[in-house]
């Protein structure tokens, strides 16, 4: 609590020093400079996180000049891009909330910061499954053990009272042998990450099941979040507002002209069809940070994980511990929609 | 399917701060010195004393920023006599390789924003730079021919203090009429 406070005492003195000298040593700054320029974001393949890809530009003007992105694949999302982040493996980045959360529950050291956008996923079936109830005893695609899509799907079967652990029997595939499966009718169902759901409806490959921009609850909840290692939280305060607001506004970016998020997720090696890129970007609902609640959204997804025993501890405790709205808090004042 | 996801939006999250509290102090405004569209130089330290509202636009934009621009001249019609001697509202350009002043005259004139206290800034490719930077704008020359940027709408206090930033389009101009009352009574 002590050590609470005088991390405050040191903002508010930062800040008004900053003020008093003109903010530092560039005066035409209106915050003081974050604390270390250097920054490393978790490489996460999934194009829901352009607007971290898309926030380069923003993350310079917000005084910093070391950008590197870090990890690759399934490193740096689920819940192993949790841990990565634990281990100072990388300093912030978005992710799913689920993965945050069991890694949260796990001892991982990590802040969530702030919500970016709903909506993410989509679950498709065979014509053998009509439901998720359905899903009992049937075999489905997803990438890998612990991997967003794994724990969302975990999360989604708890929730209609099947045991995921139990009543699904898991084909763990990267994506591309995942779609083929479906399309062979060698799964009952595949769980997407964009832009594969795009591609699946192209393709008329099975049928939409559940999408999480559109199906309540999943639609009422952060599906990415932005989280950061604890530490480096604790260490550069204000540098960790700056970053999540360059995250934001990326997200304000990706929202007005989707194509600008497909062109800085292609300038990071990834190669998916170009036009399932787009569309995706086009769907996915960005700009609305502000609508939904990250607090609510660590709770949810806690109560549903907890129902599925893949985590243990009760979601207040894992909020208590686990999240930092401080600056999300401010910038909400601040950045008005 | 927008509609669908509009209406699943639980409003009550958003904006829950209080209507009437003060507007936050995010810092010292960063200071600029361009060049209006009469030639004139505009310096942000010399409008001290009149609450501001900075905005980033470009002329021959055709799709976003004339939708910005009619939001800010319904609140400059909202603002009746405070605009002008009370309230000045400031456009700064992201394309100053093409915005010249008489380019920003015409479309100050087009959009019906042609009026006193509402001045169209430009200047050197480095000022504008600068000041996008100073203000968190990201801007680029996009391969369509046109700027691909960031619209943030700054409003600043008399005494040259940031208080609030509007990000997009979206935003409620009544939202953004209120903040200047507010500010306009401190």
């Amino acid at each position: 609590m002590r050590e609470r406070r005088r991390e405050i005492l040191r903002i508010f003195a930062a800040a008004g020093a900053a003020a008093i000298a003109g903010i530092g040593s560039n005066s035409t700054r209106a915050e003081p400079p974050p604390e270390t320029t250097r920054i490393r974001l978790a490489k996460v393949p999934s194009i829901c996180v352009a607007p971290q890809y898309v926030a380069e530009d923003l993350l310079r003007a917000e005084g910093f000049t070391d950008i590197s992105y870090v990890g690759s694949g399934m490193a740096a999302g689920g819940v192993p891009g949790a841990q990565m982040m634990s281990e100072g493996g990388s300093d912030i980045g978005m992710n799913f909330a689920a993965p945050l959360v069991i890694g949260l529950d796990r001892g991982a050291g990590i802040s969530l910061l702030g919500g970016v956008h709903v909506g993410c996923f989509e679950l498709f079936g065979s014509t053998r499954v009509g439901s998720i109830k359905d899903l009992k005893g049937k075999t489905v695609s997803v990438l890998a053990k612990e991997s967003a899509q794994h724990v969302f799907l975990a999360s989604i079967a708890t929730s209609v009272g099947l045991d995921p652990n139990r009543d699904i029997e898991w084909v763990f595939q990267p994506p591309a042998e995942g779609k083929q499966l479906l399309a062979e009718g060698r799964v009952d169902a595949y769980l997407g990450f964009p832009p594969d759901p795009q591609e699946l409806r192209e393709k008329k490959i099975g049928r939409m099941l559940l999408s999480s921009a559109i199906d309540r609850p999943w639609s009422q909840y952060f599906c990415c979040m932005v989280a950061a290692n604890r530490d480096w939280v604790h260490k550069h305060p204000i540098a960790a507002k700056r970053a999540l607001r360059a995250i934001l506004k990326g997200s304000e970016l990706c929202a007005s002209d989707p194509e600008l998020g497909v062109r800085a997720y292609l300038a990071q090696g990834y190669t998916p069809n170009p036009e399932h890129a787009r569309q995706a970007l086009r769907e996915l609902p960005y700009g609305h940070w502000r609508d939904y609640n990250p607090e609510e959204t660590v709770r949810f997804y806690a109560l549903r994980l907890r129902e599925a025993g893949m985590i243990k501890n009760p979601p207040q405790k894992l909020i208590s511990q686990g999240t930092d709205w401080r600056a999300l808090d401010q910038l909400k004042r601040e950045l008005k929609i | 399917m927008v509609a669908v996801m509009l209406a699943s939006v639980p409003r009550a999250w958003a904006h829950a701060t209080n209507e009437n509290a003060r507007l936050p102090i995010v810092g010292k405004a960063p200071q600029f010195a361009l060049t209006g569209e009469t030639g004139e130089r505009v310096v942000l330290t010399d409008l001290r004393g009149k609450v501001l509202a900075v905005t980033f636009i470009y002329a021959t934009c055709s799709d976003t920023c004339p939708l910005l621009t009619a939001k800010m001249v319904e609140i400059r019609r909202r603002l009746g006599r405070d605009f002008g001697p009370r309230v000045q509202f400031v456009s700064i350009t992201v394309d100053p390789e093409v915005d010249t002043p008489a380019v920003l005259r015409s479309y100050a004139k087009a959009q019906g924003a042609h009026v006193e206290g509402w001045s169209f800034l430009t200047g050197t490719p480095r000022e504008i730079a600068e000041v996008l930077q100073s203000y968190g704008v990201y801007a680029r020359k996009s391969e369509r021919g046109g700027v691909d940027h960031l619209f943030l709408t700054s409003l600043i206090d008399r005494s040259g203090m940031l208080r609030v930033q509007y990000l997009g389009v979206r935003f409620d101009p009544g939202e953004m009429y209120r903040d200047l009352q507010k500010l306009l009574r401190e």
